[in-house]
């Protein structure tokens, strides 16, 4: 295996997650019967495998002083790729997992694709890479979006998805037409600039940072992220987890390239002032919001803008407290919107009130939801915890600790919003009283995928918040080549 | 003298406490049972503390062997270690929590308590995270235990508590947000350090930390101080204290306020006054100032309340901030009574709770004009609280009066020294105890004394022989430390005179503390603390 060129050794998760898509396709027009089943197979396969050779390969790419660029400068091979895939890797088979008994072949297939797009976006060295990753990973989601039309919630998601979407897909690539003027070239390295480029080179800037950003799931551009999340939770879950993953994987390696030295005051002000925006008002709207997928999708807003305000600190302990902090939440986010659909409400949005006494009713449910808005909220004995200890000290080193204050304390409003429903899951044992109360909302684990899926998330939050250091490790290793 | 394993120490509680989830849930013996043992095995080992840490040898005993310490361990970056040792300061708070514990889990035999097994689980995790604070030698340890324990308690005050647990939220956000100012100011020690370390040891000698200068430290004392303060709780951070106390359930309520108070006056003993000096000497008298208004307005508060659940904790409040008083005199008399004083109190303040839970188990009433004369009807229960009600107030021989004794003796050996608005706060320091008499006498006599003014209350029965089991070791302990408190002091003695030598104020550049044999050169220096 390792006497493989690099570019096919480093593709070979895409390589995986792509022939399974295929065979899904085709499986689908071909059997009627068991196309679900054997779609779902396939799907657990492709990314499980695909876990394992990441697994197996990203050690081998952080053992390297540096990257490479492959495919003529078209995508980087290096530490900040191979991590972040590692962690859209395991997020995708979390999804198929937990969501095993409501997917049909053609969700699967669509799931897959936007994970492609995810590693394509990480490995971005071009720009032309990046808008392909971009519109990978979107679209196929979008049309997930739609898939229960009969919802009115549903249908306003999508089209709020949609518009948005293309909004940002649009100004990404105004930006990258900037960016061709002002140096020549499409390519994300070794940029010179042009004469008189500088003008079109920061307002290039700007654009590619504002569209990225989108995916990365900040104020105000990832407001559209809340309402979604109320008619499809699967999709905002995917889409946070697999997007914000790409986006930092991207703004990593750009920022220090597109801000220094360039308008970089300016725009540094103003990216600081969205990640403390984003950071201050979705934990302030965590706390007024009733609906469950509504809470965590401030939560994961909130989760991103912490993201945002440590990859600004550029220093030599940024970049590993970006990434570790990226695998504390993404993978969360997306587990804790894809249990909500356990909870079986009548008009399929759950409220805070239906979690009351849910650990009596689905313990495990229960403590697995309780476990990812804890490590959402930074509470001990979870990976969430020690993200928050490693985004700390680059802040701080970097002159940055009323920020990192003001960050930290606004945090107290998202953990008195996790708190209620915390107090809620516990408090009253419904299940004795109301055996035959009609309104006891149904939690419920659909079948056996779902429960393994349910128990590696939950592993692995508190394992990885007991022994962060292997994590720890990769991640230094990996903003090694930056 | 052999190193005792404090992993054991710590973890013991809730790695026991596994095995009662292999119990029946519905079988409350079998689950006290083991509960009591997975607390009782921890606390036979932590007796044997007794023997082997010496007072002479090193400050720091029974340190995590070197293989054992990492935790994140990255060249050039992170370096976190799991490093756990005990001194004389955390002595006193793992043999208080060790013996705690299993009083307060044998308490709740009668007490009505749903989902029993998990609550009892609760407990132990909670004893689990007490003791990891008081043994944490790592800043980023200390942390999450710190951060454990107050998410136990707080779980514990909302599922197992009553009425609407704003109180419990109430504690939540006042204590994370105490958390959340520590954690900043820990990361901020971290950036300080020349040696790049967490290590509480270490930190003492870094000369990152021990030259900063008073501007530098002041913020970073406020930072540790507003967490340990509103955990202890110092006047004005106090009012989620009565809140949640009167929605918590009677263990936890114990709990709360025998140990999990006294975890915020270990942090000052163990992080701002050895660290911060020059801004401990800043501030002594201010935060002197809060802990007088605290002791004397709360007297008055104890006082006027009718619920007894509130006059206890109100009651806490006010003793906890003689604690602070006697820490903030900066002076050994002062710091040894605080920790004598945190030790006493804590043991009879749990006994005071669990007796009020026992009037509860028996009249399902909180409200003291729902009780009177009682001394009729249940004596036995009448002798054990006048015992209780003693050690409370501090009067001899119980041992909470020498605690008060050495503090006030502090305050005014401070006074002599530096100013004489110490002679004042002496003075309004000593009132507090009148006020506490006031209330606990008056309220004795409207639950004891008297006809029995309801019906209900000639027919409660009287303490069985495993509530007097409960209540004979804290009597018995109080009364020999009052008694004997030499036997208690000679094993702290030489680690409060090395907490002091820490905070005196040395100029930037002097020659620094050693670490070993620092207890011999602190004692010729300061000479006999008695």
């Amino acid at each position: 295996m390792t006497g493989l060129p690099e570019f096919i050794m480093s593709q070979v998760p895409i390589a995986l997650l792509a022939l399974a898509v295929l065979l899904i396709a085709v499986i689908d027009r071909l059997f009627n019967k068991n196309a679900e089943r054997i779609s779902g197979v396939i799907a657990i396969a492709a990314a499980f495998l695909a876990l394992l050779y990441q697994a197996y390969y990203c050690p081998l790419v952080l053992s390297r002083e540096s990257g490479n660029l492959l495919f003529r400068g078209m995508a980087f091979n290096d530490g900040i790729a191979a991590f972040t895939e590692l962690f859209i890797l395991f997020s995708l088979l979390l999804a198929i997992l937990l969501d095993y008994s409501d997917s049909g072949g053609r969700s699967r297939a669509l799931l897959l694709l936007s994970a492609i797009g995810a590693m394509i976006v990480a490995e971005a060295a071009n720009l032309i890479t990046l808008v392909l990753g971009i519109i990978i990973l979107t679209i196929p989601l979008y049309s997930l979006t739609s898939f229960n039309r009969q919802n009115p919630a549903v249908r306003e998601a999508s089209m709020k998805y949609l518009l948005i979407g293309f909004f940002a897909t649009g100004i990404l690539l105004f930006g990258s037409a900037l960016y061709f003027a002002a140096t020549g070239t499409l390519s994300l390295h070794d940029v010179v600039l042009e004469t008189g480029g500088r003008f079109f080179f920061s307002i290039a800037t700007g654009m590619i940072i504002s569209s990225m950003l989108f995916l990365a799931g900040v104020l105000p551009f990832a407001a559209v992220n809340i309402d979604v999340s109320e008619g499809s939770s699967r999709v905002a879950g995917s889409l946070t987890a697999f997007g914000a993953l790409a986006s930092f994987a991207f703004l990593l390696r750009m920022f220090p390239n597109l801000l220094v030295g360039n308008v970089s005051s300016l725009m540094f002000s103003g990216l600081l002032v969205i990640a403390l925006v984003t950071v201050i008002g979705a934990n302030l709207l965590a706390v007024v919001q009733s609906d469950l997928r509504r809470l965590i999708a401030c939560l994961a807003i909130s989760s991103a803008g912490y993201t945002l305000l440590t990859a600004l600190a550029f220093n030599s302990a940024a970049a590993p407290g970006v990434l570790v902090f990226l695998a504390a939440w993404c993978p969360v986010v997306l587990v804790a919107m894809y249990v909500t659909r356990y909870v079986k409400t009548d008009d399929g949005t759950p409220k805070l009130d239906d979690m009351t006494g849910a650990i009596y009713r689905s313990p495990v449910v229960s403590i697995a939801f309780a476990l990812m808005l804890g490590s959402l909220a930074g509470l001990p004995l979870t990976i969430g915890f020690m993200g928050r200890i490693m985004i700390l000290p680059p802040l701080i080193d970097e002159g940055l600790t009323g920020a990192a204050v003001v960050a930290m304390v606004s945090g107290l409003a998202g953990l008195y919003a996790v708190s209620r429903v915390i107090v809620r899951m516990f408090a009253v044992d419904k299940s004795d009283e109301d055996e035959d109360d009609e309104e006891v909302t149904e939690i419920s684990v659909p079948g056996w995928p779902e429960s393994i899926g349910l128990w590696i998330a939950i592993t692995f939050t508190v394992i990885a918040g007991i022994i962060p250091a292997p994590f720890y490790y990769l991640a230094v290793l990996a903003s090694g080549h930056l | 003298m052999h190193d005792t394993d404090l992993s054991l120490i710590v973890f013991g509680p809730v790695v026991l406490g596994l095995g009662l989830f292999f119990a029946r849930r519905d079988d409350r013996l079998s689950l006290m049972d083991w509960a009591l043992v997975s607390c009782g095995v921890p606390f036979l080992y932590s007796l044997s503390l007794i023997w082997t840490y010496g007072p002479d040898g090193p400050v720091f005993q029974s340190l995590t062997p070197e293989n054992y310490r990492a935790w994140i361990s990255i060249a050039g970056h992170l370096r976190i270690e799991f490093l756990m040792g005990i001194d004389g300061i955390s002595l006193v708070m793992v043999l208080l929590t060790t013996l705690i514990t299993p009083i307060i889990i044998a308490g709740t035999r009668n007490a009505r308590i749903d989902n029993y097994r998990e609550f009892l689980f609760a407990l132990l995790a909670l004893e689990t995270g007490l003791l990891g604070c008081f043994l944490s030698l790592d800043l980023i340890l200390f942390a999450f235990f710190w951060m454990s324990t107050l998410t136990v308690v707080f779980l514990i005050f909302a599922v197992w508590g009553s009425g609407d647990r704003h109180g419990a939220i109430k504690f939540f956000l006042f204590a994370m947000f105490g958390s959340v100012l520590m954690l900043i100011g820990i990361i901020a020690l971290h950036s300080f350090s020349e040696q790049g370390t967490f290590s509480i040891i270490d930190l003492y000698s870094d000369p990152g930390i021990t030259e900063l200068p008073l501007s530098v430290q002041s913020w970073l004392f406020w930072a540790f101080f507003i967490a340990f303060a509103i955990l202890i709780p110092l006047f004005p951070l106090h009012t989620w204290m009565p809140d949640s106390q009167s929605d918590a359930p009677f263990a936890g309520s114990a709990i709360s306020l025998a140990v999990l108070t006294k975890l915020g006056a270990y942090g000052i003993l163990r992080i701002c006054l050895p660290m911060f000096p020059l801004a401990s000497d800043h501030f002594s008298i201010f935060i002197s100032v809060l802990a007088v208004i605290g002791i004397v307005y709360c007297g008055w508060l104890t006082i006027a309340q009718r619920d007894i659940r509130r006059f206890c904790s109100y009651l806490a409040v006010s003793q906890l901030g003689v604690i602070v008083l006697g820490i903030f005199t900066l002076g050994a008399n002062g710091i040894m009574g605080a920790l004598i004083y945190m030790f006493s109190q804590g043991l009879a303040i749990a006994g005071l709770v669990l007796m009020t839970g026992m009037l509860y188990e028996r009249r399902r009433t909180t409200r003291i004009e729902d009780f009177g004369g009682l001394l009729k009807t249940i004596p036995v229960f009448g002798a054990f609280f006048i015992a209780i009600l003693i050690a409370t107030v501090g009067l001899p021989p119980m041992s909470t009066f020498n605690g008060l004794f050495l503090v006030l003796l502090g305050v005014l050996e401070t006074g002599f020294e530096t100013t004489t608005a110490w002679y004042i706060l002496g003075v309004l320091a000593v009132s507090g105890i009148i006020w506490w008499a006031i209330a606990l006498s008056w309220t004795h006599r409207r639950i004891m004394l008297g006809k029995p003014s309801r019906r209900e209350n000639e027919t409660v029965h009287d303490l069985g022989i495993r509530e007097i089991v409960l209540l004979v070791p804290l009597i018995i302990v109080l009364l020999w430390i009052g008694l004997q408190s030499s036997q208690f002091t000679r094993r702290i003695e030489p680690c409060v005179l090395n907490t002091i030598h820490r905070t005196s104020i040395i100029p930037p550049g002097d020659a620094e503390m050693p670490l070993n044999g620092a207890v011999e050169d602190a004692t010729d220096e300061r000479g006999d603390v008695e």
